[in-house]
C-alpha cells in the first residue's frame, strides 16, 4: 500500500457511538417514526456518521463507505425467527430490508440525499480496513475530495450467548460500536492525524500461536525513530522486542471484542495524538478471533 | 500517476443454465431459460427460481472437496465459479515461483452467505438454546466464503467482501479494476456468489415482489423478479502481464446511489442514470459508442420502469440493443453483476446479443423496447453492464473489446 501513497490521506473529524455510551438519538435522528422504524445498530451507525459530518466544516462528502463484520445482526435474527414462528405466512419484510449489511450506508445517503459513491464492505475482522483501503485508493485515483469512512457492529444476546458456547468470552469482553471518519487528501485546520497506510496480512491458520509483534512492523516498512505507541488488538498471545513493550495499549480492554474493533482502535489514536501530542506515531494492530491481522499506522501530522 | 490497463482474461459461471461458460453459453444461444419449480427446499410459497442443478454433494465431488466438511451453498457455487474462471485464464497451472512473483486477490461479492446452513443451526437453537452445531455457523458471515475460495485458488494476497444487496458483483469488479490499475495488485479473481435460501424467498416474498410465472423484464404485464442462484466470477489482470487469451477490457465504471428509497428506485432512475453517466464519462466514451447494454431488468414494475427512464435520459432515441437476461437465470442477487459480467463479455468476444426472454408488450409508461431474439455476428465494441440494489447502491460497469 505504502508505495502508492502519493497524496497524504487525512483525518478530518472522527466519532464514536459505543454501545456502553449511547448518545440521545432524538438529537441526531428527530423524526420519531423514522427512529422507531431503525434497529439499535442502524441508530448507532447512522448517529456516527452524522457526528462525524456535523464537525466536518468543508464540502460535502465525496462517498460513504462502510465496513461491517456481522451486519445488521438482531434485524435478521428477527426476520429468521418471524419464517419459523409464522410458518413463512404474511411475514412483515421490516426486518428484511434493514438485514442487507448496507443498510446504514443507505440510510446515511438518504438522509443526507447523498447520491455519490457507496459501497458497504462484509468481510469479518477486515471489513473496516477494507472500507479504508477503498477509500485511500479514491484518495489517490481523485484530487480535493473528502470521504465518510466508517465501521461498525452490534452485539446481539443472541450473538453473545453463541460466541459464549464458542469459547471466546474466556479470554475477551464482548464489545460493540460504530465509529466514522471524514477523510481527505487536503490538508486543513481540523486535522490532527494522517494515515500513512492500511495492510491486511495474508496468514491465516498459521499465525494461530504467538504474534511477533516486531516481524509484523518490519514488514510493513514501518520505522521507529520517533515516540510511538503501538494500540494492540490481539486476542492471542504476542512477543515483542524488550524495550517495545512499555508502548504497547491493548485497546481491547476498553472497547471489547468484535469484528470492526480497529475503527475504535483509529478512533481512540486518534485522541491519543490530540491529548499527546510529543507522541509522532501509532501503530493498530488488530485481530479479529482466528481471521487476518490487520495493521493502521497513524502519523502526528504536527510532528 | 501512470494506471495499468486492466483486461480480462478468463471467465467462470454457474446458474440455472448450467455449470461452465459452455452449457451457459449453449443455453443463451439457443434462447432457453432455467427457470422451473424450486426443488431444494420445502416452502409454502409457490413460486419459480432458477436453481443450479445440482445437489451439494455433486459440487462436494466435482471439487474433490473433503468430505463431511460443512460447507455453504454459497461457497460451494462460488467455488466452481471462481476456479473456472482460474483455470480458464491459466493461473492454476503456476509453479511456486511464478505464483510468489504476482500479487494475487479475491475480490467476492454475497448478500446470503452462509444462510442457508445457518437456518439449520437457528431452527434448533431458537427452540433451545443449548442446541444447535456451532460448525453450522462458521460459514454465516459473507466474508467465510470468499476466504474459502481464496484459499482453494491461493489467490489471498488481498481477500475482501462487498455486500450492495443486488449491485454487490459489480462494486467487487470495480475494486478489483481499481486496485489494479493503482498498482496494488497484478490479477483479482472478481464477481460474486449466492445461493437460493429460505432467508431470501421468504424476504422478497414478504415484499410482494416474486412472480409466480416466469418473471417478464421491460414487459407491460411483468409482474416481479424471480429469484435464481449462482455465481460468476472474471478474472482481470494487468495487460503487460503474459496471458493467452482476453475477452475483453474495462473501459469504465461508476457507482451512484439513487438516494430515493431503501428498497424502491426514483422514476427518474437518478441512480441508474448517474451510474451509467458516470461510467461512460469514466471510460472517455459517448452513449451513442455503445454496442449494447446488459440492463439489471429484474421484472419488477418499479425496476423496470425506472432503469427504463434512465436508459432514456442517457440514450435518447438512439437506444443501443438492450435486454436483460434475468429471464434465463432469474435474479442472481449479489452474484447477478458477477453471473452478467460474463455474459457481457460472451457477447463481446463471440458477438451475440441475448434476446430478453419473455417479452411481448411495450411498457405503457417508459417506451422502450429490448431484443426479443438472438442477434448473432454482430462486431460489438463497447457493452454497457447495469447492476442495481437495495439502499439505493447503483453500479454500472462498461466492457471493451481487446485484441492483444
Amino acid at each position: 500500500m505504502a508505495d502508492i501513497m502519493e497524496k497524504k490521506i487525512y483525518i478530518n473529524t472522527r466519532a464514536s457511538v459505543e454501545g456502553c455510551n449511547e448518545p440521545d438519538y432524538k438529537e441526531f435522528i428527530p423524526d420519531p417514526v423514522a427512529r422507531r422504524r431503525m434497529s439499535r445498530i442502524i441508530k448507532m451507525g447512522v448517529t456516527s456518521a452524522f457526528i462525524a459530518l456535523n464537525e466536518w466544516k468543508g464540502k460535502a462528502v465525496d462517498g460513504i463507505i462502510t465496513g461491517t463484520g456481522w451486519g445488521c445482526l438482531a434485524d435478521t435474527e428477527k426476520f429468521l425467527n418471524s419464517i419459523y414462528e409464522n410458518d413463512e405466512r404474511l411475514l412483515n419484510p421490516s426486518s428484511f430490508i434493514q438485514s442487507t449489511p448496507n443498510t446504514i450506508g443507505a440510510q446515511i445517503a438518504l438522509f443526507l440525499g447523498s447520491k455519490c459513491y457507496n459501497v458497504s464492505y462484509v468481510h469479518g475482522g477486515i471489513s473496516f480496513e477494507s472500507a479504508l483501503i477503498d477509500s485511500i485508493s479514491m484518495l489517490q485515483e481523485q484530487d480535493n475530495i473528502t470521504l465518510l469512512v466508517g465501521g461498525f457492529d452490534e452485539m446481539s444476546a443472541t450473538k453473545e450467548h453463541i460466541l459464549d458456547r464458542m469459547g471466546v468470552w474466556r479470554k475477551a469482553k464482548p464489545g460493540e460500536g460504530a465509529q466514522f471518519f471524514v477523510i481527505g487528501n487536503t490538508e486543513c485546520y481540523q486535522n490532527t492525524a494522517e494515515i500513512e497506510s492500511v495492510t491486511t496480512f495474508t496468514e491465516n491458520s498459521e499465525l494461530s500461536d504467538t504474534v511477533d509483534i516486531s516481524s509484523l512492523i518490519d514488514r510493513i516498512g514501518v520505522t521507529l525513530d520517533e515516540e510511538y505507541r503501538i494500540l494492540c488488538g490481539i486476542g492471542n498471545p504476542y512477543s515483542s522486542t524488550e524495550n517495545m513493550g512499555k508502548n504497547i495499549i491493548d485497546y481491547k480492554q476498553i472497547c471489547g471484542e468484535y469484528p470492526t474493533a480497529s475503527a475504535f482502535g483509529l478512533w481512540h489514536a486518534c485522541g491519543i495524538l490530540e491529548e499527546e501530542p510529543h507522541i509522532g506515531k501509532i501503530i493498530i494492530i488488530t485481530r479479529h478471533l482466528r481471521e487476518r491481522i490487520s495493521v493502521i499506522v497513524v502519523n502526528n501530522i504536527s510532528k | 500517476m501512470m494506471y495499468n490497463d486492466v483486461i480480462i482474461t478468463g471467465l467462470g459461471v454457474v446458474t440455472a443454465l448450467g455449470k461452465g461458460v459452455g452449457e451457459n453459453l449453449d443455453a443463451l444461444v439457443s434462447s432457453k431459460g432455467g427457470i422451473a419449480p424450486l426443488t431444494l427446499f420445502a416452502t409454502n410459497h409457490e413460486v419459480v427460481v432458477g436453481e443450479v442443478r445440482m445437489s451439494n454433494e455433486q459440487i462436494v465431488d466435482i471439487l474433490s472437496l473433503t468430505k463431511g466438511k460443512i460447507y455453504s451453498r454459497t461457497t460451494l457455487l462460488g467455488l466452481l465459479a471462481a476456479k473456472d474462471a482460474y483455470d480458464d485464464a491459466g493461473y492454476s497451472e503456476l509453479n511456486q515461483k511464478e505464483r510468489s512473483a504476482l500479487k494475487i486477490g479475491l475480490i467476492s461479492a454475497t448478500s446470503v452467505g452462509g444462510m442457508d446452513v445457518s437456518e439449520n443451526f437457528y431452527k434448533e437453537y431458537r427452540i433451545d438454546k443449548s442446541k444447535g452445531k456451532l460448525r453450522d455457523l462458521l460459514g454465516h458471515d459473507c466474508g467465510a466464503s470468499t476466504e474459502k475460495i481464496a484459499a482453494y485458488l491461493n489467490a489471498d494476497d488481498f481477500v475482501s467482501t462487498v455486500s450492495t444487496a443486488c449491485s454487490s458483483a459489480n462494486n467487487a469488479i470495480m475494486l478489483g479494476a481499481r486496485m489494479i490499475k493503482l498498482g496494488l495488485l497484478d490479477v483479482v479473481v472478481a464477481g460474486g456468489t449466492d445461493s437460493l435460501s429460505r432467508f431470501t424467498v421468504n424476504g422478497f416474498h414478504s415484499l410482494g415482489i416474486l412472480d409466480k410465472n416466469r418473471c417478464r423484464p421491460f414487459d407491460d404485464s411483468r409482474a416481479g423478479l424471480n429469484l435464481g442462484e449462482g455465481a460468476g466470477y472474471v478474472v482481470l489482470q494487468r495487460s503487460d502481464i503474459p496471458h493467452h487469451k482476453a475477452y475483453g477490457k474495462i473501459c469504465g465504471y461508476a457507482n451512484a446511489n439513487d438516494a430515493f428509497h431503501q428498497t424502491a428506485s426514483s422514476s427518474q432512475g437518478e441512480g441508474a442514470y448517474l451510474a451509467m453517466h458516470g461510467a461512460l464519462r469514466s471510460s472517455g466514451l459517448n452513449p451513442r459508442d455503445i454496442s449494447y447494454v446488459n440492463a439489471h431488468g429484474t421484472g419488477t414494475p418499479n425496476n423496470d420502469s425506472s432503469e427504463g427512464a434512465a436508459l432514456i435520459r442517457i440514450f435518447g432515441d438512439k437506444l443501443p440493443p438492450f435486454s436483460s437476461t434475468k429471464g434465463y437465470t432469474g435474479h442472481t442477487l449479489a452474484a447477478a453483476g458477477g453471473v452478467e459480467s460474463v455474459f457481457s463479455l460472451l457477447s463481446l468476444k463471440y458477438g451475440y446479443i441475448w434476446p430478453n426472454l419473455h417479452f411481448n408488450t411495450e411498457m405503457s409508461d417508459v417506451a422502450v423496447v429490448p431484443v426479443k431474439d438472438l442477434i448473432s455476428d454482430r462486431s460489438l465494441n463497447f457493452v454497457l453492464e447495469n447492476s442495481f440494489g437495495f439502499g439505493g447502491n447503483c453500479t454500472t460497469l462498461i466492457y471493451g473489446s481487446y485484441n492483444g
